[in-house]
């Protein structure tokens, strides 16, 4: 202990002071009744986000979860811009849209908390793949607790990190209670560093309650990643002296288990470790807290953001005009399949931009087969450390997809059949599309994903049109091509637009050849130039002109409305775009037929064409409004029932018919 | 010093069982001051300042709605 130099352990003495100082004052405050929310506090845990931080780089980062101020104050946030922020204030480190729960600082190498139990951990391995990546010597330490050993999260982030060898050190916060559940009630083995070796990395198990041995911990474990021997997996014992949230008096703490900890507090212990008499502890207390109530003054007045601004942080605005990728020499324009434009859309990007990667199953096996729907096919032997072929763990690396994207990397992950989509959802859902709004904007996601769609004789679970549950979900763009020049257009737009995109595909409009060919496939094949373009993301397509009725359709169910458009003079429109819905487009189409056909692959209740006829009747509501979409039953085998499960042309032409018996008033 | 909000529905009032300390006792920041009874549990509440206690508003045996002063503290 005798070489310990003393300055650097009364630092992290000080440091631990005023995590214990400042997560007592928020308690008070919010037990007094001035501050909103909810608080997740770490009285007791000091000693592990300390040590830790204290054994990062600056240039390191760290992922956190709902129990999140000690780890923020280790890594360098000011208490002025976390009060801030718990007050709600627009100066706070998340501008007021974060809260709690959500605590971090982009420019200080915090990705802000992850509040769903183990989501950072993919978002962590996620980012320690992009370090890798771009052969950066940075580590990423990622926070979660005993609670989290139990998620499907937890195992696909370190199985990932662990093929890979990211420079991740996963830090477990064992503080034996998840909530109010004690750890052996929830594995077998409470051991949890055991489990790093069964994906063979290296687990240590370190008395979280001694800073320094946290510190020394992790050091070894930094040296490690960053020497390519990464990842690591390190079991922190410790004990939360506070409720799981507020008002939580710890009823299911045993007292003599909370005394024995009590005789092990870490800062004690360190006050022990440097011989600091009572006065002296008392002096630096009292000129921590001192700091504190200033702050917390300040924070008091703090301004809060006028409701005006409720929009703002949802999307990262446009770039300006990328590079356009460099078009073949003396190409000439040719027609494509969506497969192939696709490939060919893909190929370009990552091209000009060595950002740009692929994640997904399967994608780039040498002698494989480019993913389930020949996308990706050859790739590899173009870009070989940029087609990353995952487990099968879509939540998982869909979850490393943000984390890389979060990084400044742009990867493109695919599912291979949407219904798989379920699996990332979370990750797709709560942490891609959120992360910008609940960093205040400081955070960006530029990760384009892409999933094929559509009934095709597989059986209910690999047959379901997905667009309905991803629509309409705030921060997440959707859009679905029903075409190889807009597949291919739409996907450049989407790797340029620097927010998650989703791309729905039609299975039967790839066009794929040979032994991935679909039966029952249509002709999606366009003409695409030469020259480099794109389609907005934001923007439907009128397919046909018409006068009598207007048909509103995408992917699979546009070709088969243009089947019939002739007959009933229809005014085809590609919705192309599913959010946001393009109201300009559809709004002139309608208000000049005054009648809407509505056509969708799904059940009819709560599709998307739900949200469609909802937006037509309140924006036009002289509109006759007709949808056509799927019965409500999951897709069946039988040909016989998936036919009649599958809107066909015959009943687009009759809703078109029945809806020209109205006349539209004026 | 006001009654905090202790898990409980709302509008509930909270019962003093008793209070730990005195007028005129020093008193530390985080020290249990009373005891109350919720609908769940009894809990310790404690105090939001070091000082000394200057005057208790509610006794022991009456109940009281959260946000309503209960104690004053002459902090310092």
């Amino acid at each position: 202990m005798s070489n310990v130099d003393q300055t650097f352990l009364l630092s992290l003495y000080e440091r631990m002071v005023l995590i214990r100082e400042f997560e007592d004052t928020v308690k008070f405050l919010f037990l007094e009744g001035t501050m909103p929310g909810t608080i997740h506090q770490c009285q007791g845990q000091e000693a592990t986000a300390v040590g830790v931080c204290a054994a990062l780089r600056a240039d390191d980062w760290i992922t956190s979860t709902f129990r999140g101020h000690g780890h923020a104050l280790a890594k360098g946030l000011t208490p002025q811009e976390m009060l801030d922020e718990l007050f709600g204030a627009e100066t706070g480190c998340c501008k007021g849209r974060g809260g709690s729960m959500h605590m971090g600082n982009m420019e200080k190498g915090m990705v802000p908390g992850i509040a769903i139990v183990a989501g950072g951990i993919p978002l962590a391995a996620g980012m320690g793949l992009a370090f890798k990546m771009r052969a950066e010597k940075k580590v990423v330490a990622c926070f979660f607790g005993d609670g989290a050993v139990a998620e499907g999260a937890f195992h696909e982030g370190i199985n990932m990190a662990a093929i890979w060898g990211l420079p991740a050190i996963f830090v477990c916060e064992n503080n034996l209670y998840g909530a109010s559940t004690r750890v052996d009630l929830v594995m077998k083995n409470s051991h949890i560093s055991d489990r790093a070796a069964s994906y063979g990395f290296r687990g240590e198990t370190v008395d979280g309650n001694d800073v320094l041995a946290v510190y020394e911990a992790t050091r070894r474990a930094a040296e490690e990643c960053r020497s390519g021997k990464g990842p690591v997996l390190l079991e922190l014992l410790t004990y939360r002296r506070t409720g799981h949230s507020r008002r939580d008096p710890c009823h299911y703490q045993p007292r003599d288990e909370r005394e024995a900890w009590a005789q092990r507090d870490p800062i004690d212990r360190c006050a022990e470790q440097l011989k600091l008499s009572s006065e002296e502890r008392e002096r630096i207390q009292a000129r921590i807290q001192s700091q504190l109530n200033e702050a917390v003054e300040r924070a008091r007045q703090a301004p809060h953001p006028p409701a005006t601004d409720l929009g703002d942080y949802v999307f990262a605005a446009p770039a300006p005009t990328a590079a356009a990728s460099a078009p073949p020499k003396g190409a000439a324009p040719k027609r494509l399949g969506i497969a192939e434009a696709l490939r060919e859309g893909i190929t370009e990007e990552m091209a000009a931009d060595p950002a740009v990667f692929c994640i997904g199953e399967d994608i780039g096996v040498p002698g494989g087969w480019g993913g389930a729907f020949t996308v990706t096919l050859n790739l590899e032997k173009q870009f070989s450390d940029r087609m990353i072929n995952t487990p099968i763990a879509e939540l998982g690396f869909f979850g490393l997809a943000t984390g890389a994207a979060m990084m400044g990397l742009k990867p493109i992950a695919d599912v291979q059949y949407g219904d798989f989509l379920f699996l990332a959802s979370d990750q797709i859902i709560n942490n891609a599309a959120k992360m910008r709004y609940m960093s205040g904007g400081t955070a960006s996601v530029p990760l384009v994903m892409r999933a094929p769609v559509g009934a095709t004789g597989r059986g209910s679970q690999h047959a379901q049109n997905m667009e309905r549950y991803f629509t309409g979900v705030p921060g997440l763009k959707v859009v679905a091509p029903s075409n190889a020049y807009d597949a291919k257009g739409l996907l450049k737009a989407a790797l340029r637009d620097g927010n998650p995109v989703l791309m729905f595909e039609h299975k039967l409009l790839y066009g794929s050849k040979g032994a991935r060919a679909e039966g029952g496939a249509i002709d999606a094949s366009s003409v695409i130039p030469s020259e480099d373009y794109i389609v907005p993301l934001d923007q439907a397509a009128v397919r046909r002109k018409g006068q009598k009725v207007t048909i509103l359709a995408w992917l699979l169910m546009v070709h088969l409305s243009l089947q019939v458009a002739d007959e009933v003079d229809a005014e085809v429109i590609d919705v192309r775009s599913l959010s946001p819905i393009d109201w300009d487009t559809i709004g002139t189409s309608v208000r000049k037929t005054g009648r809407a056909v509505i056509v969708e692959e799904g059940p009819v209740t709560g599709g998307v064409g739900a949200e469609i006829a909802a937006g037509i009747a309140e924006r036009w509501p002289d509109v006759r409004i007709a949808r056509v979409a799927s019965p409500n039953v999951p897709v069946p085998f039988t040909p016989v029932l998936e036919n009649a499960y599958r809107p066909d042309s015959e009943r687009i032409r009759r809703a078109a018919r029945e809806l020209l018996q109205w006349a539209p008033s004026n | 010093m006001k009654m905090p909000d202790l898990a409980t529905n709302d509008g509930v009032e909270l019962g003093i069982q008793r209070w730990l300390v005195e007028v005129g006792q020093a008193i530390k920041r985080g020290q249990p001051l009373l005891e109350v009874e919720t609908d769940k549990a009894v809990q310790e509440v404690e105090s939001i300042a070091t000082g000394v206690l200057k005057t208790i508003h509610v006794p022991a045996g009456e109940k009281v709605g959260v946000g309503k002063v209960i104690a004053t503290i002459k902090a310092g």
